[in-house]
Order: structure tokens, then sequence, then C-alpha cells
């Protein structure tokens, strides 16, 4: 038992680390862009500032939120051109984007 | 105080008023503090401050610093560098480039960069349907025209056209959809933004605001090329050189003569001043001396459709065709003239004037000599 309790104190102090470090990669992140592309579990996003723009790629998943116009709306309805606001979250391995909210669409 | 001496007190102030200094290019506004003309000084240092690969100019770049370009007739003017600008139109869409490396085309490689890639500037993106050449624009009263409030650009607005003038301005919107004014354009929505991005996409230099080098063509930075940490440059820099570029006044315009008044009249009869609206105020500002001010802006800061003629480039809902209306401001100082700087005059400029305007250029053709010369003149004087 107290073998036991060692190793989960052990593991506690061990993985404690590890845990704060997840949470930290996954700080919110919201990007109000231009759709470049959408593509299958990826959007991508043109933001910048002024003329020096930069393409910001995020993974969508099946619990993406997507909502504009005043209703749901699916992914594969955003288009290039169109302006949305993208919250996400930085993960291991890369951006997830939650929720994408339609602004504008493309003229 | 008696009648007869606030009388006096007016009439001194209006003499005052009436014997101020012109401002000459690259004076700063009137009627700032202390502070704020210490920071237009220190800020003036920095604008012409040339950057080093050491320093963090490139790995491609425009030019070394914003006062190798911005220099005549004083700092923060024109001058005779052309760059070249490259998007793509594709279903009514504009595509800025981003994964080619941005619209912003780099016609200097630093020795690194040269040396590990064997380019001389940034490769022509291979998906752009257009290219632009961009001549250097006066900076002057950049700060007022960013303290326009939107409701008064957007009151200017009439993308249908419901007056039935041929006149329909609308605004540009960058990319996250706010409301754009500055560039040729009319893409970028604040002063300060442009300033960041202008450090990045002209120069190389990261800065606080664009903390990430732009890519070679799409490519990434091969490895040792770009040594400066970023950012490049801290936020005190970048903040000296907007306090310089916001603090800029509009240079005074010259006194014409009888001849150039009937110019300045038939500006507005024949219709330029649809566009190249005289007079623009400001709203509210932390700074006074930008606080709702008059000033001669010659713009509306929209987006005015210029015909086949002058079209190059889409950049956000502007059309290839699409160009903002070109603050007239310095004029007298230009030597080349439209976006492109294609003409040499100002009366072939006027006459490369299509779309919107051709209403305005046909009044101008049709004018008798005299009253052409003397718009010119009036033109000049700006």
């Amino acid at each position: 038992m107290k073998h036991l309790a060692r190793a989960a104190a052990l593991a506690a102090v061990l993985l404690a680390p590890t845990a704060a470090l997840s949470a930290q990669r996954e700080l919110p992140y919201t990007y109000q862009g231009t759709v470049h592309a959408v593509k299958a579990g990826a959007l991508d996003l043109i933001t910048g500032v002024g003329e020096a723009l930069r393409l910001v790629h995020m993974r969508t998943q099946p619990a993406t939120a997507v909502v504009g116009e005043g209703a749901a709306i699916s992914l594969g309805d955003l288009q290039p051109g169109d302006v949305v606001r993208a919250d996400c979250r930085m993960t291991a391995t890369g951006l997830v984007v939650d929720r994408i909210e339609l602004k504008r669409r493309a003229p | 105080m008696t009648p007869g001496r606030a009388c006096a007190v007016v009439a001194l102030v209006l003499l005052a008023a009436g014997c101020e200094r012109a401002l000459k290019p690259g004076d700063p506004l009137r009627g700032l503090n202390r502070p704020e003309r210490d920071r237009f000084a220190q800020g003036k240092i920095v604008f012409d401050s040339n950057f080093t690969p050491e320093t963090g100019l490139g790995p491609l770049f425009n030019s070394t610093g914003c006062g190798e370009c911005h220099e005549d007739p004083a700092k923060g003017g024109t001058g005779d560098e052309v760059e070249v600008h490259a998007t793509a139109f594709k279903n009514a869409v504009c595509d800025p480039l981003v994964e080619e490396g941005g619209f912003v085309i780099q016609l200097h490689a630093t020795p690194a960069l040269k040396q590990a890639l064997g380019i001389d500037s940034e490769p022509f993106p291979p998906s752009a349907t257009a290219r632009a050449r961009r001549t250097t624009p006066v900076v002057f009263g950049r700060g007022l025209l960013d303290a326009v409030p939107e409701a008064v650009i957007l009151a200017y607005a009439d993308p249908d056209d419901r007056n039935h003038d041929g006149i329909s301005g609308r605004p540009n919107r960058f990319t996250d959809g706010r409301i754009g004014r500055f560039g040729r354009k009319g893409f970028v929505p604040t002063l300060d933004e442009f300033n960041a991005g202008a450090f990045s996409a002209e120069m190389g230099v990261t800065n606080p605001a664009v903390r990430t080098e732009e890519t070679i063509g799409g490519k990434p930075i091969p490895s040792g090329v770009d040594p400066t940490a970023d950012p490049e440059i801290n936020q005190a820099q970048l903040d000296l050189t907007n306090a310089f570029v916001r603090f800029l006044a509009v240079p005074t315009p010259l006194k014409v003569n009888r001849n150039g008044r009937r110019g300045r009249e038939l500006f507005s009869q024949i219709g330029c001043a649809a566009c190249h609206v005289p007079t623009l105020r400001t709203g509210d500002s932390p700074i006074a001396a930008l606080r709702n001010k008059e000033f001669s802006a010659y713009t509306d800061l929209l987006l005015h459709d210029m015909g086949p003629g002058l079209a190059d480039i889409c950049l956000g809902l502007a059309t290839p065709s699409e160009f903002r209306t070109e603050p007239l401001i310095d004029l007298r100082d230009a030597k080349a003239f439209l976006h492109d700087g294609r003409d040499t005059t100002l009366e072939q400029a006027v006459l490369d004037h299509g779309g919107e305007a051709s209403g305005a250029r046909d009044r101008f053709k049709a004018l008798p000599a005299t009253d052409r010369a003397a718009l010119i003149a009036f033109l000049k004087s700006l």
C-alpha cells in the first residue's frame, strides 16, 4: 500500500507539469479573417496586419459548430472570400477550431 | 470686457490666424503639444533609419528604410521607387496569394538569402492573374485621414448609384471585414496597421504587430538566413514611427491667382469633386491637433471603378478596375501620376481617368484650353 502511494505521488509529480503544459497549450485563440480554403477537416483563414498578410491553418472537427445568417450551417457552406470569426484552441498538434461564425458573405 | 476691447481681441485673433505660417511638406501638424512634437522628432529618426540584415532587414525587402522611398521633397514625401504587387481574381473573389508569399512582391534579397537560394527577389507568384506597379505615395496628412470617422466615409458611399450621377463609391474591407481606407485599393483600416504591415512587407522587419517573417514565395526561410530574433523592432520604435506619420501635416496649398481660382471652381463644376471631396472633417481624437479638424483631403476614401484602361490587381473587395480615390495632397511635388506612375503630366492623368470618372474627364476635354490650363494650375497648387 505504501509502495502504491509512493508510486501515485511520483506519478503526480511527474505528470503535473505535463498536465499544466497541456492546459497552457490549449489556450483559446480567436481569429477573424477571410476564408481561403475549406478542405476536409481543415480551414485556412487569411489574416494579417496591413499589407502583411498571413495564412492561419486550423483543423476542424465533427463537433465544430458553424453558424451564420441566423442559423446553423455546415462547413461546406463556407466559401473562399467569406469573412468568419473562428474560436480556436492551440493543442499539441496545432490549432483546432471549435466554433465558426460567418460574419460576411463573399461578394 | 467692453465691446470695444472684445472686438479688438477678436481682430487680433483673426489677424494671427491669417498670418499663420504656411505648412511645408514634412512639417508637423499645427497645435501639437511639446511631448507630441518630441515624439514627432524622435519618430522621424526611426522613419529615416536604415536597416541592415543584422538589424532586421529582409531576408526579402523593397527598401532598407521608410525614408529611403518617402523622401521627396521631405521625409514622408514621394519617391521614385516603383514596386510590384500581384493577386489572383477568380470567380469574383480576390486571392492575395498568401500561400505564395503575399501580394507585395519584394524586389530585393539579402546576401544570405541570395547565397542560400540564388534569388535576387521574391519569385513572382505563379497563380497571379494580374501584376500591378505601385509608386510611392506621400504620407502627409495620413493621421488626419485616419481620424475621419467611418460614418463620414459611409455617408459618401452610393454603391447602387441611387442618385444616378454615374458615381457609385463603396468602401473596401480588410480580411476581417472592417472598412479599409489606406493603400491604393483602400484595403487597410488604420494607419498603425498600415505602418506595422509596411515594416514587414516593405523591409522584412518584424515587429510587435507582425511577429513572423513572410515566406519566400510560400516556402519557409532557409535556416541561418534570418539570424535576428523576432520581433526585430520593439513597440517603442513602432510607436515613434506611428507618431511621426500620424503628426505629418497636409502642406498648405499654395496661394492661387485668378486663374487658379477659376481652376478650383471648374474642379467642382465638371465633377472632379464628386470623388475628390475637397475637405473632410476628423472626429474625436485623444490628440487635440487631430480632433474635429477640417482639412484639405480631396478624397472620399471610397473605391470607384476607373475603367479597364487603369485596371490591374484586385485586393479585398476591390475589383481590378476599382481604386480608392487618391487624396490630392502635395500634388505640386509629384513627378509621376496615377497609382502606377504611368503619366508625367497632370493633364495626361486627368485624361486617363475612365469608368465612373468618364463624365468628369469628358467635361475636362470639352473645356477651352485656357480653362483646362486653369484647372491644372489649381491642381499644381495643392
